[in-house]
């Protein structure tokens, strides 16, 4: 009987120690959930790939201009008072093209000297983030509805069309610049087009952001 | 019986022994040097996990941190729960607000408790009032602070208090520090480093850390400065 015990502890042992570091190494513990991606690959130019924000419904903050248009959300937001006046910050959900919500999205754009910026991060849960940069056209969605005399506390129904890229690549298109992930190696370009439907008396727009990638893996 | 017995002893002091390697194994601890900054200009920043540095704050719902403000969305989509996403208020040495980071954080798919650590990757926005915007791409491996802060909080069930500090950067630059991307103003272009470097100083095993401090240094190559935008801070 003796005999037989030293032999089993050992190896009750080896299984032990040996099964747990096998466990914390081979078992995925970190699994995101990654839907089907929506890609259109086109030969020689790159891979397509649309990404949809439907307001309001989407928004997760908005710093808000000081104008009240677009208004900060969300209501209970506090930010200094005078702070930072030329940055416009904002995080929306993210969807497909399908309409379901696939990652998270931070918007910022400064406007400095005479020109303003916009950056987003576009963040996939699954697949990684993916960074874009761009010039804004026409000084930006602000400046955009108040050429149109929107005003807030004024609500308006109507439609229009804005694309908000303007550069920093031809053509009026925005430039990726990699990410982590699947996207750590990739460049390219896009455009951002708000088409809006209204804007309630509450400041807050209404309609779709859409965003249109062209990826391409940089050697 | 006996014999079931022997062998349950044995695998109980494996499992023992495999959770003590674990706990002292030096791959997925801390290095003891923090990532070289380049040579070039630096500039710190410092946020923390109050109110008036970090306004806003979402993820799931079925995480232990705190959410706000109170009327903030959740991320309640399965798609998007392994998401959080911050805005912070950065601020320099004075106390003054100086810029503000949007950052977007998931746990890393790449977690490994034998060799890397608990990973979480995270991408920011960073714009600098006067100075321009720049992304910021960035793996960070909690496993330390949670070795030496959280598991013994969360086993007693007691709040801690102390001051300890880490400096978690795991990449995804060679230097192990994150990588900063320029975008605009006197940061267009610019290709340089940030490290993150946390001030624990509570810590409730039913709501995560309470006083946590950031202070984040950006670092950048010697920038060609146009006239009348200044670099840095």
């Amino acid at each position: 009987m003796r005999g037989f015990a030293r032999p089993l502890f050992v190896l009750g042992l080896l299984c032990g120690s040996l099964g747990t570091l096998a466990l914390v190494t081979l078992v995925n513990w970190v699994d995101h959930p990654r839907p089907r991606a929506h890609v259109s690959v086109l030969p020689n130019e790159g891979a397509l790939e649309q990404f949809v924000i439907r307001l309001p419904r989407d928004r997760i903050l908005d710093s808000g201009h000081a104008s009240g248009l677009p208004s900060r959300y969300p209501a209970d937001l506090v930010l200094p008072e005078d702070a930072l006046p030329d940055l416009h910050i904002e995080h929306f959900k993210l969807r497909d093209r399908e309409g379901e919500v696939i990652g998270v999205a931070a918007r910022h754009s400064q406007r400095l000297d005479d020109s303003a910026h916009a950056a987003w991060v576009l963040y996939l849960p699954g697949r990684g983030s993916l960074l874009l940069n761009h010039r804004e056209a026409n000084g930006g969605l602000n400046a955009e509805l108040a050429r149109r005399n929107l005003r807030a506390g004024a609500p308006w129904e109507g439609e229009f069309t804005l694309q908000r890229t303007a550069g920093a690549i031809p053509e009026g298109r925005g430039q990726i610049r990699g990410g982590s992930q699947e996207f750590a190696r990739h460049g390219g370009s896009y455009t951002e087009t708000w088409r809006l439907t209204g804007v309630d008396a509450e400041g807050r727009p209404r309609g779709t952001i859409e965003i249109e990638t062209l990826t391409v893996l940089q050697p | 019986m006996k014999y079931l017995a022997v062998f349950l002893t044995g695998l109980l002091v494996g499992v023992a022994i495999a959770a003590a390697i674990l706990w002292i194994n030096p791959l997925s601890g801390e290095p003891r040097q923090a990532p070289l900054l380049m040579h070039g200009v630096s500039a710190d920043f410092h946020t923390s996990l109050r109110a008036e540095d970090l306004p806003l704050l979402t993820h799931s719902g079925g995480r232990r941190l705190v959410m706000r403000p109170e009327s903030v969305p959740e991320l309640w989509e399965k798609t998007i729960e392994p998401l959080d996403a911050g805005m912070l208020l950065l601020r320099d040495a004075d106390g003054n607000v100086v810029g503000t980071a949007s950052r977007i954080a998931a746990a890393s798919r790449e977690t490994d408790l034998l060799q890397r650590g608990i990973l979480v990757d995270s991408s920011w926005i960073i714009s600098l009032d006067g100075v321009g915007m720049a992304f910021a791409v960035q793996r960070e491996n909690i496993w330390p602070m949670v070795r030496q802060i959280a598991l013994p909080a969360w086993l007693r069930r007691e709040p801690w208090q102390g001051e300890t500090g880490f400096t978690p950067a795991a990449g995804p630059r060679e230097d192990r520090a994150g990588r900063l991307l320029g975008i605009s103003g006197g940061l267009a272009g610019l290709d340089g480093q940030m490290v993150g470097n946390y001030r624990l100083r509570a810590f409730d095993p039913a709501i995560g850390p309470t006083a946590l401090e950031w202070h984040g240094v950006l670092s950048v190559p010697q920038p060609e400065v146009p006239e009348g935008v200044s670099a840095s801070r």
